[in-house]
């Protein structure tokens, strides 16, 4: 039996083909080699979007700075209100906030540091906060709502300031169109005063203009 | 008459059809009240009172402890479902219970609640009737100097709930220290960063706090992607809405442990169930086979403080039959009931109101039966309340948190700090920033001020106090260490890491 190295030594072509010589055995078809191999670097798939990233730094040097000045302020008003010792060198009302002042300082300004020039900040090794402004504006007109029954509970009442509640939400923020659920949402605060007012005999508020 | 024959004749005497059932009626009612936020053990014995007060002494007070046993289990339905700590004790359960729930895994959190309450309640109880002179012991060598070092070493635990940054913890904890100085010093009277206003002349109020931070934080953290995607996952099959073996073999250790723990700090007055159930917590979670899955949804971490947090009822019964010293809130108002009814807490009541005290501890163990029997088939029921759809649910959250904080104090002043606290709660989530430290030091704070200045007092600012006093230089020792390891064992863990990385 021929082996292969029984056949006649070939030059191979500029292209890397092997050319047929007659007589011998066709040469087993190789890949071709490709013209220009470009690599191309796919991104890894849990690498953190580089503007997610420097936002998150940004974030946490100014919170860092902003928990160091809120400590600042905290440890003038601890030092100027509230007695530091007391009349026999005990520790007074302002031992402890002037301690706790001077740590949010020194914390608030680690944070900024460690942000700023610690290694994993640096190389992005980092996890990224998630700041989407559209879902920061959904959870603030939620709060807004609130914040708004809440003004509302002391004079009109905690039934009405409910009701508010419940039917800003349906129309305004979440725009329910189910029958059901805005049955069920609208029944929340006659419900809650029954378990409670009724029920339990729990005073809610009635509303100061009825009075 | 020893403890074996007075428990005897205490489950005889409790043991009766009128005794039962109202046994069984004050579980019930304290459950289904407890499950409302801001109506803790405290609050909800206290609204219930009148209707005990109509009892012969025995009945009324078994009832009494039906409802506190039923509060605490309600307390952790909404802490699991919801996110809402009835009372600070159930701040810990939130932590893992509420991610449970998140996974599809409501029922087993609340079955497994239920089984550690049981379990570590019977350990509590058993505690109560054959240690109770001993641990009375215990408890009165616990002066300032003990006290303070144990919230030192209560506060480092804290820091074992930071997670990853244990730089954002200290600044929780910290934050949560600063808010609770807020109100009148209690030394000098002055009052501390109250700008004026009468209503923080008492302090913040911790539910405000704690239900803002964690349930209205929660709210807007779920509803900022308007989806219609339940944000539950409910499972269908009865069999997933219970625990099942392997979750309860999973458990045990942390149940039994909890158990012990939770007596034994639920015999210093003060201390509390709080302090228990964080630190059951943390041991279950350092000896755990699978610590990375705390803070997740792991069974573990709400087996541990849920049994802390019910094994500690028969610890602080311990100050409060023997010495008439109330553990806790709720024990102040059980020391009022007792009083109601002539009885005399101290050390002779064993001796002089054997009749009555007997089976008050009798029926402890029943209502430990009596509410596992009662509430894991309400399991189901209510983890299939997670069901609503969310933008139906999270209104209902909201007027609950409302008024649930209103009718502690009554007062519009607290529902107002409950917004502002809930936007801290949404902050802080969106910055990474861990909220248990700062909800937990809040409710160790004061407690860690008042002890350290009434050490220097004694001790004339000497703080070599804590040195020549041997139980709190144990547990000063033992905070050494653990700074220690707390320090190094992170540096040790990030090496390990970025030795496994280089491997691979």
């Amino acid at each position: 039996m021929a082996s292969d190295t029984d056949q006649p030594a070939v030059a191979a072509l500029d292209d890397g083909r092997v050319p047929h010589v007659e007589g011998t055995a066709a040469p087993s078809p190789e890949p071709a080699e490709p013209v220009a191999s470009v690599e191309v670097a796919e991104p890894a798939p849990d690498a953190p979007d580089p503007a997610d990233l420097r936002l998150t730094r940004r974030v946490h040097v100014a919170l860092g700075l902003l928990i160091a000045a809120l400590g600042a302020w905290l440890l003038y008003r601890s030092l100027t209100e509230l007695a530091f010792k007391g009349s026999n060198g005990e520790p007074g009302p302002g031992y402890l906030p002037a301690i706790l002042t001077i740590g949010l300082i020194g914390l608030g300004l680690a944070l900024s540091a460690v942000w700023l020039w610690g290694p994993r900040a640096r190389t992005g090794d980092v996890p990224t906060l998630s700041l989407s402004r559209a879902g920061m504006t959904r959870a603030g007109s939620v709060w807004l709502v609130l914040v708004v029954c809440i003004a509302l509970v002391e004079p009109f009442g905690f039934l009405i300031a409910g009701e508010v509640l419940v039917l800003l939400i349906i129309v305004v923020i979440e725009r329910i169109r189910s029958i059901p659920s805005i049955v069920a949402l609208i029944l929340v605060p006659p419900g809650m005063y029954v378990l409670f007012e009724i029920l339990l005999e729990v005073q809610l508020p009635e509303g100061t203009l009825w009075r | 008459m020893n403890a074996i024959d007075g428990l005897m004749s205490g489950l005889e005497a409790a043991f009766t059809p009128t005794n039962l059932l109202w046994l069984v009626v004050g579980c019930l009612l304290g459950t289904l009240v407890g499950i409302l936020p801001g109506l803790g053990p405290p609050a909800t014995i206290a609204i219930l009172l009148p209707l005990a007060t109509g009892f012969e002494p025995a009945t009324g007070l078994i009832m009494m402890a039906g409802i506190y046993y039923g509060a605490k289990y309600g307390g952790s339905t909404t802490s699991i479902l919801l996110n809402i700590p009835g009372e600070s004790s159930s701040v810990v359960t939130c932590i893992d219970g509420y991610e449970m729930a998140k996974q599809g895994r409501a029922g087993p959190a609340l079955g497994i609640a239920a089984i550690a309450s049981f379990v570590a309640g019977t350990i509590g109880v058993i505690g109560l009737t054959f240690l109770a002179p001993l641990a009375a012991d215990v408890a009165v060598n616990f002066g300032p100097p003990e006290y303070s070092a144990l919230m030192l070493f209560a506060l480092l635990l804290v820091i074992m709930l930071a997670g990853d940054s244990m730089l954002k913890g200290f600044i929780s904890m910290v934050i949560g220290l600063f808010l609770a100085t807020i109100g009148t010093d209690l030394f000098s009277g002055e009052q501390r960063f109250t700008g004026g206003q009468i209503e923080l002349a008492g302090g913040v109020e911790f539910i405000a706090l704690s239900v803002g931070i964690f349930a209205i934080g929660e709210v807007l953290v779920n509803i900022e992607e308007k989806t219609e995607k339940q944000l539950f996952k409910v499972p269908t099959k009865i069999r997933e809405l219970l625990p099942s073996m392997k979750d309860i073999k999973q458990s045990t250790p942390a149940m039994l442990q909890g158990g012990i723990v939770g007596f034994i700090i639920g015999i210093l007055p003060g201390a509390g169930s709080t302090v228990a159930s964080f630190v059951s917590y943390i041991i279950a979670k350092k000896t755990s086979r699978h610590p990375e899955e705390f803070g997740k949804g792991s069974i573990e971490g709400v087996a541990a403080p849920e049994a802390a947090n019910n094994s500690e009822t028969g610890g602080a019964m311990v100050p409060l039959l023997t010495m008439g010293i109330p553990g806790s809130g709720t024990g102040a108002v059980l020391l009022g009931a007792l009083v109601l009814y002539g009885l005399n807490p101290g050390p002779l009541l064993f001796h002089e109101h054997a009749d009555v005290v007997w089976p008050i501890i009798a029926s402890m163990y029943l209502g430990n039966v009596v509410l596992v029997i009662m509430n894991l088939p309400m399991v189901p029921l209510f983890a299939k309340l997670l069901n609503t759809p969310y933008k139906v649910l999270y209104p209902a959250i909201l007027l609950i948190s409302v008024v649930g904080v209103y009718s502690v104090n009554f007062s519009m002043f607290d529902v107002g700090l409950l917004a502002v606290f809930g936007l801290l709660g949404y902050v802080m989530r969106k910055l990474d920033i861990p909220p248990a430290p700062l909800v937990l030091a809040f409710v160790l704070g004061p407690i860690a001020e008042n002890a350290i200045r009434q050490s220097l007092l004694l001790s004339d600012n000497s703080p070599m106090i804590y040195l020549e006093r041997p139980i709190s230089a144990v547990l000063i020792g033992l905070a050494v260490l653990l700074l220690a390891v707390l320090g190094f064992g992170r540096k040790t863990r990030k090496v390990r890491e970025q030795l496994v990385d280089v491997d691979a």
